[in-house]
């Protein structure tokens, strides 16, 4: 039973209480349905304590005036953000009561939480209910007749904490944004998570996991959609903030309230506050070069930041629309060469990966691709034996849904991509395309890099060889003539059409000539040649 | 009863006195305004008895160091007074706030009688 707490206590609390919020603060941040980014709330907030444990940290005293003065102001220079800022001003309303303190009692710490409500909602121009400040203002309330009953810490801090979950629970009764998101208020919940901090200290959890209750499904930009468009145009267009430090010795405190309500006049979301030795602004305003030099009148500015919220709702509106064109399948395709990557996009293809024989892609290079592409299920086609396991790989890096056929050739690939059918379910599509991939016979025509003895042909560096998926099957000195040999091994009478990709060692009109004497070779195929700009093989052949 | 602000070199009090004498110097320099009476008679005995000219007439209330003033005058006869009364407190709120530095909230105008 721990009737008070000590300096010693105080500090370890307050670490409890960050740490505690960084463990969870991307929790917290999940949960913040505005999409007007004012950053995320629980990095905010986790940022603000931390800045003040740093503060704390660095103070050597134990005695509560000293640590409670530090917190507050570390939490004043950390603010960061409309949570942050309130966060900052519940403590410093907080710390005003602890810093007259000895010891804390269950009573003071009531009556400090009173005090830190009521500060932080003077910080604020406007107050709303269902926020943080809701949260925090009900739990001091709680608190105090909390106190009067219980005198021993663990029994105070659990059941101050128990309030507030309720009223957390009800703050989507009172936003209706939080309800339409189905969410909490993150603020609220942010300072919960360091209320609970606190209290896993003082019953002497030293494990500080923290888990909820209320398991909320990952929340993407997808999910609140609704709310994007449903927010209109942002009337004030800059979030601008900025501290003031080291004010004209003829700056009075008035100033700084005259500068409040000057501020008001230019924009809303108005924050200003401080002392001064600091004020720290917070405004959204279509006037930031007015702020500023309202500012400028006090004294200096130090961190300033100033954002475009417009741009950054246009960006999430983008994503949003981007998410809602999702399609069902896409395609993405390994191609050496432009050529054949061009060929590949006039198949519907969605991204081309370059790559191929000597610069095969990673299975990360993969995944970017994928995530790049608009739909649900993405089939990928390697087009190469040695890429198609990087191809099955990058399912595991990315979370889209791939699906990989085995294409071990870039004929086989166009093949695969020739059987898309965009209205077919995904199996349909992927047996379709499995067996046009393999009804393709190909080849391919490139030169020997060595003198060797493979297949049963003698082969020197320079010489132009011809090959199917497998074996050598041609040779030559050459390329027109190997070509024309390999074609010839692997034609047989089910053969209706030829198809040759010719790469970017081999000009047009060389090419031409080859169709024209295969053409006359073989009378019942049609052959069709097609720039695939690929390196090192001369032809790609194709026959089917 | 003061209002209360400080600077880099100490604290500012500005007694309540102080700002009704200004705000009821320069309410009677404003056209159309003949006089500024008192409330009530108590007022009055004291204000005669105390000579304070200027400062009878005007009540000075704060809250958290934002001032509001109450003027009650004597309107001259002829003027439209919903703009004497625009003027009155235009005037009196940059005269009390650049004289003080602290913030007006706001001046209510009472106006008790017409001068024919």
């Amino acid at each position: 039973m721990q009737k008070t707490i000590t300096g010693a206590t105080f500090r370890k609390m307050l670490l409890a209480g960050a740490s505690l919020l960084e463990q969870n603060k991307d929790y917290v941040d999940s949960l913040n349905v505005f999409p007007v980014p004012d950053g995320d709330t629980g990095t905010n907030m986790f940022l603000t304590i931390k800045s003040a444990v740093g503060e704390v940290n660095k103070c050597m005293g134990n005695d509560m005036a000293s640590l409670s003065e530090a917190f507050s102001k570390g939490a004043l220079r950390g603010a960061r953000g409309n949570s942050g800022v309130i966060t900052s001003q519940i403590f410093k309303g907080f710390c005003s009561v602890t810093k007259d303190c000895k010891e804390i009692s269950t009573k003071d710490f009531a009556k400090a939480m009173q005090e830190g409500a009521a500060i932080a909602y003077k910080a604020v121009t406007k107050p709303k209910e269902g926020t943080i400040l809701t949260v925090i203002r009900v739990m001091a309330e709680n608190a105090v007749s909390l106190a009067k009953r219980h005198d021993d810490f663990e029994v105070f801090l659990a059941k101050v904490c128990e309030t507030g979950e309720e009223i957390l629970k009800q703050t989507p009764e009172m936003l209706p944004v939080l309800k339409k998101a189905g969410v909490v208020d993150s603020g609220g919940r942010g300072i919960l998570v360091i209320f609970t901090g606190f209290m896993r200290y003082i019953n002497g959890e030293e494990d500080l996991e923290y888990t909820f209750e209320d398991e909320v499904k990952p929340q993407s930009v997808e999910d609140v959609i609704a709310d994007i468009n449903q927010l209109g145009d942002i009337q004030f267009g800059y979030c601008t903030e900025y501290m003031i430090i080291h004010m004209y010795k003829k700056t009075t405190e008035a100033d700084i309230d005259k500068l409040r309500e000057r501020l008001m006049e230019i924009g809303d979301s108005v924050i200003c506050i401080g002392d001064l030795s600091l004020v720290k602004v917070h405004v959204h305003t279509n006037e930031p070069n007015k702020a500023l030099a309202y500012a400028l009148e006090l004294g200096e500015l130090f961190n300033l930041k100033i954002e475009n919220m417009r741009e950054q709702n246009r960006e999430l509106k983008k994503k949003a629309q981007a998410a809602e064109e999702m399609k069902e399948i896409g395609m993405i395709s390994v191609a050496p060469g432009d050529g054949l990557g061009q060929i590949f996009k006039e198949l519907a293809v969605d991204e081309i990966i370059l790559g191929g024989q000597t610069m095969n892609p990673s299975a990360e290079d993969i995944a970017n691709a994928a995530e790049k592409v608009p739909a649900r299920t993405i089939f990928v086609f390697p087009n190469n034996k040695n890429i198609v396991l990087a191809a099955e790989q990058a399912n595991d890096v990315t979370n889209k849904n791939l699906i990989v056929i085995p294409t071990r050739s870039v004929p086989e690939g166009i093949a695969a991509a020739i059987a898309f059918n965009p209205d077919a379910s995904v199996e349909e599509n992927q047996n379709a395309m499995t067996e046009a991939s393999r009804a393709v016979r190909s080849g391919s025509v490139t030169y020997a890099v060595r003198d060797t003895h493979v297949d049963g042909f003698d082969l020197h560096k320079g010489e132009i060889i011809g090959l199917d998926d497998k074996a050598i099957l041609a040779k030559g000195n050459l390329v027109g003539e190997t070509t024309e040999k390999l074609i010839e091994a692997l034609i047989d009478d089910s053969v209706m059409n030829i198809t040759l990709f010719y790469g970017e060692d081999v000009r047009e009109d060389e090419a031409e000539e080859l169709q024209a004497s295969l053409a006359a070779k073989y009378p019942d195929c049609e052959v069709t040649i097609a720039n695939g700009g690929q390196p090192v093989y001369y032809y790609l052949v194709s026959l089917e | 009863m003061t209002v209360d602000t400080n600077n880099y070199y100490g604290n500012i009090s500005i007694s309540d006195n102080a700002i009704r004498t200004v705000a009821g110097f320069v309410a009677l320099d404003c056209y159309g305004v003949v006089d500024l009476v008192s409330k009530n008679l108590k007022d009055s005995a004291r204000e005669l008895l105390k000579k304070e000219r200027y400062a009878k007439g005007v009540t000075i209330t704060h809250v958290e160091n934002r001032i509001f003033i109450d003027i009650h005058c004597i309107l001259k006869y002829g003027v439209s007074i919903s703009a004497v009364a625009e003027s009155l407190k235009k005037t009196v709120k940059y005269s009390v706030e650049n004289f003080t530095g602290m913030i007006v909230d706001t001046v209510n105008v009472h106006v008790v009688g017409v001068a024919v």
